[in-house]
């Protein structure tokens, strides 16, 4: 797929050293479009929406916020979230005028393994823009590892 | 033939456009110098038009607070446009309330200078001076914030009230273009007009505590701007409150310095949450504070106190406990210093307690 001006720019800004110091892409050179439509075909392949994902991840951080730091039970101890913030914000390199804080959010199992870890600014790059980050950028989520973990929780 | 004709035609015709192209992006972009007029003539300066506002402003020596750096997400940097500006632009709607856009305010790092302007800023801004100073030293406080000590120029000083903030630049490195400023709140005593301290918390991927984790060692320039910000202790004798957690521990650090150098009596009760015992900083500190100062108490908490802590101290939530140790707020004062998450829990905590709002300051970036 032939990438266009304006996603040129986006991809400029999500490029290391633009936002943040490793960037949003890793070692993924597809278009940012092939990118993002192979993960959102996986996620609809599954039954499931973007929009789903991007919203079941900022139930899990508003969950987490609740802790101070420290572990917050959720889904009948399935699952346990814990927040580490910093001060600051970052704004959406998809340049749509939304901002997330800084933080990291880690997921637990029952027995204390990490299942997964994601910023807020995830959670909305998913639910609104599909993007789950490049392959082999720090906080990429492969769609794969997202929708077990959401039907671990919801069923 | 004719074909090669046609092809190195289309190609002579393609160089030319390309060429009248790049001539009218030199004009079209070329906005020259523009002239701001700033308070009615109080202050004029002449820039090169294209910039945003902010660093137009920043290159004349006036310097506008800008918690994130000009990504257009604090919305700390607003002034007011009254001649020269464009409409609002997408970027700065989320910002601006309805009778800030009717009085002008605008967000000056989302804001080009395109042409003449005429602008309208708080006048404690002219005092705001940009300052190079030295790292004099980078201490580990625990394994994720460390203690940034600068050192002033020889025959410099600052003048600053307790809980204000610096902005300090982290210069262009590795595949970071330029330089960025960031803001920090100051940790020193205010005493003490020679040197600033910050404490400083690794922000993982982040640029400028990347950059002072990992490139800054003592001796470096260091430009900052500053002081900046209106999170101050009041003038009152109620009883207070301070929470934070992680490095939201700085303006307390001043406060707490300022109390001790005034001779100030309020009682003082400082609840410091963290994770477990490797999370605390400062514990000696403040055992110094708690001798000098006969009202003070710290309080730290633990939120997921490890079993090799051997920790008697309180645990669970910092909001949990503060409201086990104050059980009526309505006349006391609260001070908070930490993340979002942080500031709203203990907001809503306080004012369950009976604390009425305007008792509550914050630091929330």
């Amino acid at each position: 797929m032939k990438e266009n001006p304006a996603s040129k720019t986006i991809r400029d800004r999500l490029e290391p050293g633009a936002l943040s110091v490793e960037g949003f892409l890793g070692h993924d050179d597809r278009p940012l479009a092939d990118i993002i439509a192979a993960d959102t075909g996986e996620v609809e392949a599954a039954g499931l929406t973007v929009e789903q994902l991007g919203a079941f991840l900022e139930s899990l951080h508003e969950a987490a916020d609740s802790g101070w730091e420290g572990r917050v039970p959720l889904f009948d101890g399935r699952i346990r979230v814990r927040v580490t913030e910093t001060l600051g914000q970052t704004p959406c390199p998809f340049a749509c005028g939304a901002h997330s804080h800084k933080a990291v959010v880690e997921v637990f199992d029952d027995k204390e393994q990490v299942l997964l870890r994601f910023t807020p600014l995830d959670a909305h790059l998913i639910r609104n823009h599909g993007f789950f980050e490049g392959k082999g950028a720090p906080y990429r989520i492969a769609p794969a590892e997202l929708i077990e973990l959401y039907r671990l929780c919801m069923e | 033939m004719t074909f090669w004709i046609a092809v190195g035609s289309l190609c002579a015709i393609c160089g030319i456009l390309a060429l009248l192209l790049v001539i009218a992006d030199g004009y079209l972009n070329n906005y020259g110098i523009c002239k701001l007029t700033i308070n009615k003539g109080s202050k004029e300066a002449e820039v090169e038009g294209g910039s945003t506002l902010l660093s137009s402003l920043n290159s004349a020596g006036l310097f506008i607070p800008s918690a994130c750096g000009g990504q257009g997400s604090c919305g700390l940097c607003k002034v007011k446009v009254h001649a020269g500006a464009p409409p609002v632009l997408p970027t700065e709607e989320p910002h601006l309330s309805k009778e800030e856009r009717e009085s002008n305010v605008r967000l000056s790092c989302q804001l080009k200078v395109h042409n003449d302007m005429e602008i309208e800023v708080p006048e404690e801004l002219f005092s705001i001076k940009e300052y190079k100073g030295t790292v004099e030293s980078l201490t580990d406080l625990n394994h994720d914030i460390k203690l940034l000590r600068i050192a002033l120029p020889e025959g410099e000083e600052i003048d600053f009230i307790p809980g204000q903030y610096i902005q300090i630049e982290t210069p262009a490195y590795k595949k970071t273009p330029e330089p960025v400023y960031r803001a920090y709140s100051i940790a020193s005593d205010p005493r003490d007009k020679t040197h600033l301290d910050f404490c400083i918390r690794l922000v993982p991927g982040g640029i400028c505590t990347t950059y002072v984790f990992e490139h800054m060692e003592a001796g470096n320039p260091i430009r900052f701007n500053g002081p900046y910000g209106d999170f101050h202790l009041t003038d009152t004798d109620k009883d207070m409150i301070f929470i934070a957690g992680g490095s939201g521990m700085a303006p307390f650090l001043c406060m707490l310095a300022h109390i001790k150098n005034e001779g100030i009596t309020r009682n003082v009760t400082y609840f410091f949450g963290a994770r477990s015992r490797r999370d605390l900083i400062c514990l000696d500190k403040m055992a110094a504070f708690e001798k000098a100062l006969p009202n003070f108490k710290f309080v730290p908490c633990l939120s997921e106190a490890l079993p090799e802590d051997n920790w008697e101290g309180e645990t669970g939530l910092v909001t949990d406990v503060m409201s086990r140790h104050c059980p009526d707020l309505s006349n006391m004062e609260a001070y908070l210093c930490g993340s979002p998450g942080m500031i709203d829990a203990s907001v809503a905590a306080l004012t369950s307690k009976g604390m009425p709002i305007e008792n509550i300051a914050y630091d929330k970036f």
